[in-house]
């Protein structure tokens, strides 16, 4: 122990020179008071000016997205409804113009049907003139040729009138 | 060999020496001295740190404005989580507190500077000013209810005089643990580093070991450093929720 003691006095241990104990402690109190001024009403303050403003614009910033989260869904249910409204009309127009279409269409056959009657019944006609007009050049016919026979086979023989009543009989089908 | 053994003068203890700064005059309570000029540097250093780092008070910061707050929250937090909430009244108080240590012990660190804080003067003015501020705030909250903090009700009743006894010793050593804890720590490391200096300077070629230790020491001196104003700095917290809450 007092081998110890002698030889820390040797080394000399400088933290146990009590005469320099009031140096330090009056300038650790010094200092100590200019560091709890500065940190106490500089950097602290600061520091939580920082922070906050740090906070603030986090919370503003969350806000606006949640604003622009609410107006983007806003728009989509009003972009939802618009493109069903469109797509009801898109069906009314449609419909409309196959009706209209159907509509013309059937006009059009109904048109054509009847020219087509027209003209049928306008052939019938014709057909119906072209036969009459052939049976009577068929009386004259035969009646030229039945007095042509007979001048020739009985010279004076016969009247035309009394040949033609006979030639329209026999064409009527009455045989004598 | 003997002429080594003549050169080897070891002064491990010279870098601790209190002396005034200018002339050889008498060292009187106000003269300026090593202590002075590296107390001033601390407390400028911190100064610098503060303002320096948030000069531009920037929303998204930058690495200096990073490690002041960093350096703010982490003692906050501290302070919060072990003292309690009503102990954030105090915080200003321990945040100079850690932040002196913090930048005393590491500007020690630089060669041919003076560590204050290696001083049981300096720790020990600290300790128990913490200690005699912590005891007086204990009784002005609680009144007697303080004495609460030694009689510790989750033990039988008959150990509980026992007990007492215990805590109230254990209670008035808390100032020369705290203070010797960091003055120590200071003291020693910076004693060895410069004990491996001295081997280095007589060993020639092989000096290499030494400064490969020295470097090895250094870079624990720096966690050291850093570790002793933390673990200074819990204990005052400690100490301050002892005497917010004192029941057991």
């Amino acid at each position: 122990m007092a081998e110890a003691s002698q030889a820390a006095e040797q080394a000399g241990i400088p933290q146990l020179d009590f005469s320099a104990f009031p140096n330090q402690i009056f300038w650790l109190i010094v200092f100590l008071v200019i560091l709890f001024v500065i940190v106490r009403h500089l950097a602290i303050p600061r520091i939580e000016t920082i922070r906050e403003s740090r906070s603030r614009r986090i919370r503003n910033d969350l806000d606006g997205a949640e604003r622009a989260a609410a107006e983007a869904g806003r728009l989509r249910s009003e972009i939802e409804l618009s493109l069903a409204e469109a797509k009801a009309e898109a069906e009314a127009i449609s419909a409309e113009t196959r009706a209209k279409i159907r509509g013309s269409q059937d006009e059009a056959m109904e048109e054509v049907a009847g020219e087509i009657r027209r003209l049928s019944e306008a052939s019938e006609t014709r057909i119906r003139r072209i036969a009459e007009s052939a049976g009577d050049s068929i009386s004259e016919i035969a009646t030229a040729a039945a007095r042509d026979i007979l001048s020739t086979l009985l010279p004076g023989g016969t009247s035309d009138g009394d040949i033609r009543q006979r030639v329209e009989n026999r064409l009527r089908g009455d045989v004598n | 060999m003997a002429a080594e053994n003549q050169s080897l003068e070891i002064h491990p203890m010279d870098q601790f020496i209190v002396k005034p700064l200018f002339g050889d005059g008498p060292l009187m309570w106000y003269t300026l001295s090593n202590t002075t000029l590296w107390m001033f540097l601390a407390v400028l250093a911190c100064a610098a740190f503060f303002m320096l780092g948030t000069i531009r008070r920037a929303d998204i910061p930058g690495r200096g404005q990073m490690i002041v707050e960093l350096a703010y929250g982490f003692v906050r937090n501290m302070v919060e989580s072990v003292a309690g909430r009503d102990a954030l009244r105090y915080f200003p108080v321990i945040m100079t507190v850690f932040m002196f240590i913090a930048f005393s012990n590491i500007l020690g660190l630089i060669p041919a500077s003076f560590t204050t804080t290696s001083h049981i003067a300096v720790t020990a003015a600290m300790a128990v000013t913490v200690f005699l501020s912590v005891t007086i705030l204990g009784f002005a909250k609680n009144g007697l209810g303080f004495l609460g903090l030694f009689w510790i009700s989750s033990a039988p009743m008959p150990l509980r005089p026992v007990l007492a006894v215990i805590e109230v010793m254990s209670y008035f050593v808390r100032p020369v643990s705290h203070s010797i804890r960091l003055a120590g720590n200071m003291m020693a490391g910076h004693a060895m580093i410069k004990v491996f200096a001295a081997f280095a300077g007589v060993l020639g070629v092989g000096a290499f070991v030494p400064i490969v230790a020295i470097s090895a020491v250094y870079a624990l001196e720096l966690l050291v450093a850093f570790i002793q104003a933390y673990v200074f700095t819990i204990l005052t917290c400690v100490y301050l929720r002892d005497a917010l809450h004192p029941s057991h």
